[in-house]
């Protein structure tokens, strides 16, 4: 048994109840607990990291475990490999008896394809030659793993390891299994695990889930696929594995790999062999640099344990611990100096120059370009929303200006501004310019729903909070998993539009109308947005007790006068516009021509000069709703408009305030971080400020901890009056009820 | 084989494409701090917001020698493409009758029912074609269709996929025929390049529930439908009693692209 439980990322406190030390180990936390015993972070007095499992009392009083314990010890402790994590003590005989191996702080396989998605085909098949060579080891030592699985591979910066011989037995000890027991991880078990015939089980079945973990890692799927576990079973025995999308050699390999009868499938050694005829092992640029980025925040959280004396560099020549094993003492090195990934073995100058992201550099490399402190902004400056985004970048620039014309701050903040025109195409361009400057971070943007949208996995990627105060697709903060990094300063589309519902009851309400003809219109250009106010409003509507009159129109059509003639035939009392300018214009002439009267209704995507310009009078007394407040009428906004106005020239325009005080709020958190102990990774940075509660000059704010949306987001409403938006109220954001 | 390599894509659109989410308006928020009123002048401060195009469609080359114009050519295109049992995946039957008449036009009434219409003169021809997956093990039957739409040009493919949303947001609860009714239908369309299409010019994904009177409960039930220029394709899945959701969903992915590869197959120039 070994710490199965290891999750480097959610290292706990002890409890009052645990031990300080166990052996010569300090404890430092929790990694995890499970009905056999507790796995805990420790620290040798050499400095080294250990986990150190310590068994219950109760199952060490079971004489046949004690046994189990000392054969499953002695069994690791022949597995030799760079790529299997080495034990590095144990007492079978202690009253509770404990195992240590070393610690590796990176996540494991499972846990980097949750957060970035599967690996290239090159990463994986080193970690596969790695994985291959580990079980190798493992099986020359006459054991068999069991239960290989993208949680038992933690990756490294220099390459993965093998962890967790938990359920790992000697071929000849299967009979200290209950004969009928299924053991290991459904998804990757051979078919004669999961027919649980315990004779034939043995190398083999390691060989059919490393296969399974490959395919796994370069789809994200499981080859026989997910879903209840007698189905998996099933079709693990008796189906064809799923390898589409996997890249044609690799696929071959990963086929004989799952071969349903054992002495078919290569053994881990042929595995290994096949999959580095490509090239050389090792370096550590096996991993896609966003991950490589992940370990070394993770390894970084872990050496700001307290426990550990602050590290000045790299001090080889401390007092050894005794009997050091020579992959401990290179890793103390690491500990001490570099404040980057763990090193065991094979790591090299490249592996320094890859960890040059982190947090930290080692004494005697060249010396360290000094760190700067840099917001960053993406914005759609030269496209189809350039107006707003340039108000969003002076928001920004104001709110920066503002922190470092003040006196005692410790430090000047930097603004860093990318353009991806509004469009998707040149949006990674502009991630890879946030995402590429290590200094940068956090990032307001981006203007528009689809470039957020296409920005945000990089965002998610590099861990940098993103602060958007005018996209408002829904998924952003919905789509699962969910993201880390996004943080919505103004309302989701249906939130608005829900919103819009309460202003049109409203209405109706004091119009006496009980039952209520409500025209909506879905214009497809910008089908998504359209698509979230109108179903929106059509559900609330309906619930209402109200007939919506809805129609859906492809993008492009010209002829609004007969669309508008049959609703108005239908009898519509109000008319929501889903859609673009170049629709509205027209909806907005044709109704004007029909003399309607009754409210008319448009979202965000109409509160624009070129909608006033197009439309002309056939826009007034149109209502605008839209997810931002005006700067020149908000009360607490007057300081702020008049900076804004000496500054740029300009009164303020929409968007500028909000994000005048999203850049404010990342300010004053970085600020506060460097306060109380340095420059804050940007990963704790999203979550410092999804924990904010802030008074910004355009009101209060405060996020949801979980998916990043903002508290209590209202929508406004604009009147088109004379030619101008002129702001009526904010919307209701509470259901007036039924007429 | 490029709807071969979107196929997981079109998965997600199918599974989670309709994923309503964001939504809360049941929300109740208390009103924020005074807000100043009266009159500002902002006309000057507004911004465009129109969306950038995105790309207009998948790599599709068609042969405008191949475009049907005549009801006999739509016929026969229609034949080509339609699914039947092959398509859906292994166990399906076709039902009796397997095809739809010639002029067959449902329509959905201002009740929210649907009645036998007449084929606009738009259309060149429409054909439905039925399947089963027989019952088998406890499993009720899986009742599928599958209907290729030719219009006379895309601009009226296009308002068919119009009328297709509009008719969710019209009529969430449908009756569609005596003792069959579907209810709470969400109709999401996709355009070329965003919710994961990447097959069509355009999709769409319906989810609703369907009640059939001689079973107790409800089922999932899923319209499926994609545009290629001039020409729709669509299917329709019936959930029924022991079908899993993906069970049910690989034969509608399979149906559906297997549909698009065949039209595409058809449009095309000759290689």
């Amino acid at each position: 048994m070994s710490p199965s439980e290891q999750e480097p990322g959610a290292l706990e406190r002890l409890l009052p109840t645990d031990p300080s030390t166990v052996a010569g180990y300090r404890l430092l936390g929790r990694l995890g607990a499970g009905g056999m015993g507790v796995v805990y972070l420790g620290r040798t007095e050499a400095g080294e990291l250990a986990a150190v499992k310590v068994t219950h009392s109760d199952q060490a009083g079971d004489p046949g475990f004690r046994a189990r314990f000392r054969r499953e010890v002695d069994a690791a402790r022949r597995v030799v490999s760079p790529w299997a994590v080495p034990v590095t003590g144990a007492d079978p005989d202690a009253p509770e008896p404990w195992l240590a191996t070393a610690f590796v702080p990176g996540p494991s396989l499972a846990e980097a394809i949750v957060a970035h998605g599967p690996l290239p085909t090159r990463s994986a098949r080193i970690l596969g030659v790695a994985i291959a060579r580990a079980l190798a080891a493992v099986h020359a030592a006459g054991l068999v793993h069991r239960d290989v699985k993208p949680g038992n591979v933690l990756l490294a910066v220099d390459g993965p390891r093998l962890i967790d011989f938990g359920i790992a037995r000697t071929v000849e000890e299967t009979v200290l299994t209950a004969p009928d027991m299924v053991v290991g991880t459904p998804g990757f078990l051979a078919p004669e695990q999961a027919e649980a015939r315990g004779d034939e089980i043995g190398p083999p079945s390691d060989v059919f889930a490393l296969g399974c973990l490959l395919a796994y890692a370069v789809t994200a799927r499981l080859p026989f696929g997910s879903g209840a576990v007698d189905a998996l079973l099933y079709r693990t025995v008796h189906d064809d594995p799923d390898l589409s999308g996997i890249e044609t050699e690799l696929a071959q390999l990963i086929g004989e790999c799952l071969a349903k009868e054992p002495r078919a499938r290569p053994t881990a050694d042929q595995v290994a062999e096949r999959l580095a005829e490509d090239g050389p092992l090792g370096g550590a640029d096996w991993l896609p640099a966003h991950v490589v980025r992940t370990i070394a925040h993770r390894s970084a959280r872990m050496l700001a344990l307290p426990d550990i004396e602050p590290t000045q560099g790299p001090e080889p020549e401390r007092t050894p611990a005794p009997d050091p094993p020579q992959a401990l003492s290179s890793r103390r090195k690491f500990l001490l100096g570099a404040g980057g990934a763990v090193l065991l073995a094979g790591g090299g100058g490249g592996l320094w120059a890859a960890l040059r992201g982190g947090e930290g550099a080692t004494k005697g490399g060249p010396p360290p370009k000094k760190r700067r402190y840099v917001i960053g902004v993406q914005a759609d400056l030269s496209g189809p929303q350039k107006a707003l985004g340039m108000e969003q970048e002076r928001g920004a620039r104001l709110a920066v200006e503002a922190h470092n014309a003040r006196g005692g701050r410790p430090f000047p903040i930097e603004l860093a501004t990318a353009d991806d025109a509004g469009d998707t195409a040149k949006v990674s361009a502009a991630t890879d310019r946030m995402t590429g400057d290590r200094d940068v971070l956090a990032v307001l943007g981006s203007t528009g729903d689809y470039t957020t949208q296409a920005a945000l996995p990089a965002y998610n990627e590099a861990l940098l909070p993103l602060m958007t105060v005018s996209a408002g697709l829904n998924l952003l903060t919905a789509a699962k998993p969910l993201s880390p990094s996004i943080i919505r300063v103004c309302p989701a589309h249906p939130v608005a539009g829900s919103h819009l519902a309460y202003f049109l009851q409203l209405y109706y309400r004091q119009v006496k109308t009980k039952t209520a003809r409500p025209g909506l219109l879905q214009e497809r250009t910008d089908d998504t947005y359209a698509w979230q106010y109108v179903t929106i409003m059509n559900i609330m509507m309906r619930a209402y007790g109200h007939r919506p009159y809805p129609r859906v129109v492809p993008a492009g059509t010209d002829a609004y006068g007969p669309i508008i003639k049959d609703m108005l035939d239908a009898g519509i009392d109000s008319y929501v516009h889903g859609g673009t300018i170049p629709s509205a214009v027209k909806a907005a002439r044709a109704l004007a021509d029909a003399g309607f009267e009754g409210p008319r209704i448009g979202g965000p995507h109409l509160l624009s000069a070129e909608f006033l310009r197009q439309a002309g009078p056939a826009a007034e007394g149109w209502a605008i709703a839209a997810p931002v407040l005006d700067p020149l009428v908000h009360q607490s906004a007057k300081g702020f408009a008049a900076a804004y106005r000496k500054r740029f020239g300009a009164a303020p325009g929409f968007y500028a305030g909000e994000s005048f005080d999203a850049v404010s709020m990342m300010i004053e958190e970085i600020v506060k971080a460097a306060r109380s102990g340095g420059r804050p990774a940007p990963a704790d940075l999203a979550a410092a400020l999804r924990r904010k509660s802030f008074a910004g000059v355009m009101g209060k704010y405060q996020f949801d901890a979980e998916n990043g949306e903002r508290k209590s987001p209202r929508a406004q409403l604009y009147a088109v009056d004379n030619g101008r938006f002129r702001h009526l109220m904010a919307a209701p954001a509470q259901d007036p009820g039924k007429g | 084989m490029a709807y071969r390599r979107a196929l997981p894509a079109l998965c997600g659109v199918l599974a989670c494409g309709l994923l309503w989410t964001g939504c809360s308006g049941e929300r109740v928020d208390k009103p924020p701090e005074t807000q100043g009123a009266g009159a500002s002048s902002a006309a000057s401060r507004g911004a465009s917001s129109a969306p950038a195009p995105g790309p207009s469609g998948p790599a599709f080359d068609p042969d405008p020698a191949r475009a049907p114009t005549t009801e006999a050519a739509a016929r026969k295109l229609a034949e080509a493409v339609v699914a039947g049992p092959e398509l859906w995946g292994p166990g399906f039957v076709k039902r009796t009758p397997f095809l739809s008449p010639p002029g067959y036009w449902p329509v959905l009434d201002d009740s929210c029912v649907w009645q036998g219409g007449t084929r606009p003169s738009g259309v060149l021809y429409s054909l439905t074609s039925y399947s089963e997956l027989p019952p088998a093990d406890g499993k009720g039957p899986l009742r599928v269709a599958a209907t290729v739409t030719v219009h006379r040009d895309a601009k009226g493919a296009e308002w068919e996929m119009a009328d297709t949303l509009e008719e969710a947001l019209r009529c969430p609860d449908q009756k569609l025929r005596d003792g069959e009714r579907v209810s709470q239908l969400m109709s999401l369309g996709a355009v070329y390049g965003t919710g994961g299409n990447f097959t069509a010019e355009d999709s769409i994904a319906e989810i609703g529930k369907y009640h059939n009177d001689t079973v107790a409960g409800s089922q999932e039930y899923g319209w499926f439908q994609s545009r290629l220029g001039q020409v729709t394709v669509a299917i329709v899945t019936k959930g029924a009693e022991g079908r899993t959701p993906e069970d049910i969903n690989t034969s509608r992915v399979e149906a559906l692209v297997g549909m698009m590869n065949r039209l595409e197959k058809q449009l095309e120039a000759a290689r």
